[in-house]
């Protein structure tokens, strides 16, 4: 290539001109004499117009541009033709003159360098095999016959984070399954943007504007499974796929011609889940599924994507760690998750499970009122009195063999999740480990399918991403219709199936209002409106906290303003049976407009609520807010709300909501109902 | 006006800045229990850190084409024949080996059986005497994954 280390689009035509320039000097270069044999290779392609073949603009990246075509491919060692990025026919030509003539020696030859493009003309052109038998692919032929086997597909998501609904986003891999029946040993190929420079503050920017390049990398698939399940605690979904072993194949050999060539990442359309879609459009060329998708992707919608187009087969569940831990959990009694714990945090020897002396402990004065896991935990503990079972309430179950297993592996689960977290050292982690595994292998396997985690509903069968409501209210007796836009993504009061309970992302959602006075008003922009409302338990104690960002109407001396606001929060958020989950947040909340002396406001408050899901069908969020400004204005902020969701179905739902606030003792209270209908 | 939202933009530029600073890079803790790489650091955890983790999705910082786990600085186990995958497998693996050994059953330790060819009939059995091997298998907290490897195959065989 005459330019290898290109970096932007505006540099590719400096390149095209050194080309012509090249060319002006060494005219001979283009028309070298060419055997016969190209020559009628050449005109047959003209003939039959293969440049215009499906299966050639998938292997190129071809997408259609103004009047011709545009690879999405930026990496200038991927096309043979200097012109090879906008010019199909160009490419194509230049593949046949270099897979013929190239002088290139085994793996850099253009046969094994770019394999599913000389499969493909090969048998459209009817080429003998023998021509080319002196160049041997070995790189390739090792990779694919001896490394990897490719023999059929599997289409693998990472669900969220726990308690990061940002993470909801997701991410895709293919995972190409071979000789071996543990799934553990097969490869998973993802596309990912490579960050060359220290992490600072243009890292973000640079992802969402393609300044990072993207690259297929493969990864034993192990690797993936403990970086989701156990480090990042992604519940993970797997799609089997219908495709044949010759589909894989190809897909395989156009995985191969992708090795080390970057494309440009964008985060919101050219990203992860929208490149790895060309894999399985190589596969199965008929698929297009990289042409209709929107602005912006998200992962979970190429999932859709790929249902859609009927090629999946079945799903498989694999949970994450702290899903496993719930699991197991709520498999046993508090007193028993209580000695896991106590296990797990050194406070008891594991073999120390089997003394009586470990019950009679249990039940200890001081452990009564010093419970060693959370002061919030009401009725973890059983003590006396409050023992159900008892004779007294001074009868302790102690645990049989069975339960026994139970809080064993519950307590090995622990101690990992304590070290990913960072929350032992390596040492400690080691020996405690060690110790609580060599009690466990006395007790044998425990019964089949007792850690069977229940499966909860897929992503791709929640609600969809972007959401349309049409709303008619009345607010202080003027009534009011309103239409509200959100590209994205999930809010407190959407359906839950599918997302994570207690947690919102909510991205440019815009509500724009009619009066009936005869106003029309750009009510809400909300740029930013994040919340994380997880709930806290013997096991995991995780902070709860929101950002909003945006603009929205405050009434302040008597009109109506837009105020620009950025509010950041942060509390705890439990869960029971009566309340749902409930959360409690400090916060802090900067105004700024022209209104405001120096055109700025800043308070402090507190925000309060519970999301309880009664039904499947029925959700109710009540919540309160107080904020007292005390910087630049001295006034407060009172807001108290009620929500009731119904869902219809997967993407039609209905709100009824009733809210009052209060700002500088101006007061109003408003009733509205929403139809909610997401695409 | 102008003074604070420049105020704001700077400040919370700075702390972005700081907070990605403060990222490390992932350490290898070795070729024994525990040597899985951990969470990065706190950053995850912070709020601008799981802000900016929206936008991390999909991007990393190592290697291209990675088929190998790169554990060549670890040993590799000596009762068997030259078997990569396997050693690779144990080293990665070495954490859920001990715990599926020790429950006597388990994905890790299926893989492991089918890497060692022990044929299925005879898994179940196998399973159960490493089970009740356990502290045979794992004689140290400092153990590496090629002598739990030895140690399973001395089991199996003797």
């Amino acid at each position: 290539m005459i330019v290898s280390s290109i970096k932007g689009c505006g540099l590719l035509k400096r390149s095209i001109s050194l080309y012509i320039f090249i060319h002006i000097l060494f005219p001979s270069y283009l028309f070298s004499e060419e055997t016969p044999h190209i020559g009628d290779v050449l005109k047959k392609i003209e003939e039959e117009r293969l440049y215009e073949d499906n299966y050639w603009r998938v292997l190129l990246h071809y997408k259609p541009e103004r009047s011709g075509f545009e690879s999405l491919i930026d990496d200038p060692s991927f096309f043979l033709s200097p012109y090879g990025k906008t010019d199909p026919k160009a490419e194509l030509k230049a593949t046949v003159r270099e897979v013929f003539q190239s002088d290139k020696k085994d793996d850099e030859h253009p046969k094994c360098r770019f394999v599913a493009r000389y499969e493909w003309l090969r048998d459209k052109l009817n080429i003998d095999e023998a021509t080319f038998a002196a160049v041997n692919c070995k790189e390739y032929n090792n990779m694919i016959n001896n490394i990897i086997h490719p023999k059929s597909l599997v289409l693998v998501f990472p669900a969220s984070y726990m308690n990061n609904p940002a993470s909801m986003f997701g991410h895709t891999l293919l995972r190409i399954d071979g000789l071996y029946q543990s799934k553990l040993l097969s490869y998973a190929a993802n596309y990912a943007a490579l960050a060359e420079d220290e992490p600072g503050f243009f890292y973000v920017f640079k992802g969402l504007f393609g300044h990072y390049k993207g690259y297929f990398k493969v990864f034993p698939y192990y690797e993936r499974v403990a970086e989701y399940n156990d480090i990042e605690q992604r519940d993970m979904w797997e799609y089997s796929l219908n495709f044949s072993e010759d589909e894989v194949k190809r897909m395989f050999m156009h995985l191969w011609e992708l090795k080390d060539i970057y494309s440009y990442y964008y985060f919101f359309d050219e990203n992860c889940s929208y490149n790895l879609l060309f894999l399985l459009e190589a596969a199965r060329p008929s698929l297009q599924l990289t042409d209709n998708i929107k602005p912006w992707v998200i992962p979970v919608d190429t999932i859709r994507i790929v249902k859609d187009s009927g090629v999946t087969e079945n799903i498989k569940f694999r949970p994450a760690k702290a899903t496993k831990i719930r699991h197991i959990a709520s498999l046993l009694e508090e007193n028993h998750q209580k000695l896991a714990l106590k296990i797990a945090n050194q406070a008891l020897e594991p073999e120390n499970i089997h003394s009586d002396e470990t019950y009679t402990n249990l039940r200890s004065k001081e452990d009564y009122e010093n419970p060693p896991v959370s002061p919030f935990s009401k009725g973890g503990l059983q003590y006396p009195p409050f023992s159900k079972g008892g004779q007294e309430g001074f009868e302790y179950k102690s645990p049989n063999d069975t339960d026994k297993i139970k809080i064993l592996d519950l307590a090995t689960e622990t101690v990992q999740y304590k070290y990913n977290n960072r929350e032992l050292t390596q040492d400690a982690y080691s020996k405690l480990f060690l110790a609580i595994l060599r009690e466990r292998s006395k007790l044998g396997a425990p019964e089949e399918s007792s850690y069977n985690t229940q499966i909860p509903t897929p992503p791709e069968d929640g609600h969809l991403s972007n959401r349309l409501s049409l709303g008619l209210g009345i607010q202080d007796d003027i009534l009011f219709q309103e239409i509200q836009l959100r590209p994205a993504y999930h809010s407190l009061t959407d359906p839950d199936q599918g997302y994570v309970e207690g947690s919102q992302i909510v991205f440019a959602d815009t509500t724009l209002r009619y009066y009936n006075d005869g106003r029309i008003r750009l009510e809400s922009f909300d740029m930013i409106d994040i919340s994380s409302f997880s709930p806290r338990s013997n096991f995991f104690q995780p902070l709860s906290w929101k950002i909003k960002t945006g603009f929205s109407r405050k009434t302040y001396h008597d009109e109506k303003h837009l105020i620009y606001q950025v509010n950041p929060g942060f509390g705890l958020t439990y869960k029971n049976r009566v309340a749902g989950l409930w959360y409690i947040l400090g916060q802090v909340n900067v105004n700024v407009g022209g209104e405001f002396k120096d055109s700025y406001a800043a308070g402090a408050g507190l925000h309060i609520g519970t999301v309880k899901k009664i039904t499947d069908y029925w959700k109710i969020n009540l919540s309160a807010e107080s904020l007292f400004y005390g910087i630049r204005e001295w006034f407060h902020e009172n807001r108290a709300a009620a929500v009731q969701s119904f869902r219809l179905n997967q993407n039609n739902s209905i709100n009824l909501s009733i809210s009052w606030e209060e700002i500088f003792k101006n007061e109003q209270t408003e009733v509205k109902l929403n139809w909610n209908y997401y695409f | 006006m102008k003074k604070v939202i420049v105020g704001i933009v700077v400040v919370s530029m700075m702390f972005v800045t700081q907070v990605f600073a403060a990222g490390e890079a992932q350490k290898n803790t070795g070729c024994g229990l525990g040597a899985l790489a951990m969470k990065d650091s706190k950053f995850s955890e912070t709020l601008i850190g799981q802000l900016v983790m929206t936008f991390l999705n999909g991007i990393s910082g190592n290697g291209t084409f990675g088929i190998t786990t790169g554990t060549s600085e670890c040993k590799a186990p000596t009762k068997v024949v030259e078997n990569e995958r396997l050693k690779e497998f144990a080293v990665a693996n070495v954490d859920n080996l001990a715990k599926d050994i020790a429950m006597g059953q388990g994905e890790s330790l299926e893989t492991l059986a089918e890497l060692m060819s022990i044929p299925a009939e005879s898994r179940g059995a196998t399973y159960a005497k490493l089970q009740s091997n356990f502290s045979n298998i794992f004689t140290s907290e400092n153990i590496e994954a090629a002598d739990v490897v030895d140690n399973i195959i001395a089991i199996i065989t003797g």
